[in-house]
């Protein structure tokens, strides 16, 4: 295309807005709610998918608890069974006294000379080499006699797995319909657009403007509704994702356990390519339905 | 340059507009087609401008075939025409200068051919000075001024102007058809569909005249001279 087709392009995707301020302001608006749902669905997919090595790892740990009146003779026993299990790859046995000493770094030392050692557990800390083999020891491990309690990570995964589930089940349908209504108000923009300049749209045709230079200011407005949709839908994530990051990594830290979050910039980069890719598709499809039934040749 | 022949055409609604037209025209001839409102004068540009296709007959111009011209091909077609209406369809949020421009812009002229082109044109038809005037604020003349240096904008091989002293004075009409006379001199093919026969009968030009959507007379020179206006 000429240079100066580009021009007449530009100025007249630029006349269309200004024409249609209003319109143009809530298209833009419906789509950066849109592209920002999907971002929220996409930095925690983003995470998990980050994180599930770590996870993985996690589930292979069980901690075993012994009950707090186990002699020698039943905790090597138990030690005995643990030994002789196949998928078991490391066993660490963390006496009564560890447990008091980690409850002391824990809650501090005036608390647990009050309550004392012999209320606490021993327990194995074990790695299997299969996780799906986690459940079968779990269970096998519970209907021993003298086992107090069996942890695994597991079971906080699977709540989080719930969770993240129920996120991304109501995020992707509130995405879908705000896609929907993104895409109908996008269209409508052009609608009016496109009577407006209905006139200079049969003049350009009698002169001779071929199809895709009538059409083209009219994509173009589309793809600039869901560009701009997608930069404030952008800056707002990235800001929220950095504090996030900021809070996660630095006070909160503690809740995060061994998990981490993807780093600012790798996820920053992501979500400006994925925004800019579904706001401006986002745009150009909201032109084309607009055009296909309001500009028929 | 423009072949009709035998060209029927009715419409949806099921009138016949025009009733085995044949007619043709040469490169460089100036011709009034004129009749009466219902006449089939219209249909003859909306078939020239391939709005409408006819029910029977074939349409040649400039080379193309209109009834198996492609979609893709109907801009290049549209582009060797210029045409002037009779309400100037100008765009009125652009000035005189930027509806001339319009033209070329949207068929992909150069910046510097615009610059050089457009102010001839403007000085053609007599309209230097009015560059950025917008059209409410000019005359009706001065308006169809404008459409016409459109109209020639992109140089066409053939000029269709209808009904383009429709809206205008005695005096103006005459300015507009000696313009397109002009336009007609620099060799480019005129056909004018009108009505008003002091202008056909100013320039003594070929004159097709329609009736009931069939060629009543096809004459050289004014055929309304010795008679009393009928329209």
């Amino acid at each position: 295309m000429k240079p100066v087709s580009i021009k007449y392009i530009l100025i007249e995707s630029f006349n269309n807005i200004v024409r249609n301020k209003v319109l143009f302001i809530t298209s833009i608006f419906t789509v950066c709610v849109t592209i920002l749902l999907m971002g929220v669905v996409g930095i925690l997919l983003m995470n998990v998918s980050y994180n599930s090595d770590t996870m993985m790892e996690e589930m292979l740990n069980i901690t075993v608890y012994v009950i707090p009146e186990a002699d020698e003779k039943t905790l090597n026993d138990i030690q005995d069974v643990l030994v002789a299990d196949a998928h078991v790859t490391e066993i660490k046995y963390v006496s009564q006294m560890d447990a008091y000493q980690a409850g002391i770094e824990l809650v501090g030392e005036e608390v647990m000379a009050e309550l004392g050692h012999e209320f606490l557990p021993a327990s194995f800390i074990v790695k299997l080499d299969d996780v799906t083999y986690a459940h079968i020891f779990v269970r096998n491990m519970k209907a021993m006699s003298n086992i107090y309690e069996v942890k695994y990570s597991s079971e906080a995964y699977e709540r989080a797995g719930a969770i993240s589930y129920t996120i991304r089940y109501v995020c992707g349908v509130l995405t879908a319909l705000l896609g929907i209504l993104s895409l109908f108000l996008i269209s409508n923009t052009i609608k009016i657009t496109v009577s407006a300049s209905k006139e200079e749209v049969t003049i350009m045709r009698y002169i001779g403007a071929s199809e895709s230079r009538i059409k083209a200011p009219f994509y173009l407005q589309g793809a600039f509704i869901g560009f701009l949709g997608a930069i404030i839908s952008f800056i707002i994530a990235g800001f929220g994702y950095n504090y996030m990051y900021t809070r996660l990594e630095g006070d909160l830290s503690e809740y995060m356990g061994v998990l981490e979050l993807v780093p600012v910039p790798q996820m920053l980069l992501v979500l400006l390519g994925v925004f800019l890719l579904y706001g401006i598709g986002l745009g150009i499809l909201g032109s084309f339905f607009a055009i296909r039934k309001y500009l028929k040749a | 340059m423009i072949d009709f022949d035998n060209v029927s055409m009715i419409y949806k609604s099921g009138t016949e507009a025009l009733h085995g037209v044949t007619f043709h025209i040469d490169p460089g001839e100036f011709v009034f087609i004129t009749g009466k409102s219902g006449s089939g004068k219209s249909t003859i540009i909306k078939l020239l401008m391939r709005e409408e296709k006819p029910t029977s007959g074939d349409i040649f111009v400039n080379g193309y075939d209109l009834l198996s011209l492609s979609r893709y091909d109907l801009p290049h077609y549209r582009r060797r025409l210029g045409v002037v209406f009779q309400d100037c369809r100008l765009l009125m949020n652009k000035t005189v200068y930027q509806n001339v421009e319009f033209a070329m812009e949207i068929v992909g002229e150069s910046n510097r051919t615009i610059k050089q082109v457009v102010p001839r044109l403007l000085h053609l038809v007599d309209l230097e000075g009015k560059e950025k005037s917008f059209p409410d604020e000019l005359a009706g003349g001065e308006q169809a001024r404008v459409a016409l240096a459109r109209a020639i904008a992109n140089a066409p091989d053939i000029l269709i102007a209808d009904e383009p002293t429709g809206n205008l004075d005695p005096k103006t009409s005459v300015e507009i058809v000696d313009l397109l006379y002009k336009v007609n001199r620099l060799g480019t093919t005129v056909v004018v569909v009108t009505h008003d026969t002091r202008i056909v009968d100013r320039l003594q030009q070929r004159v097709i005249r329609l009736q009931d959507g069939e060629i009543v007379s096809d004459t050289e020179g004014s055929i309304y001279e010795n008679e009393a206006c009928e329209y």
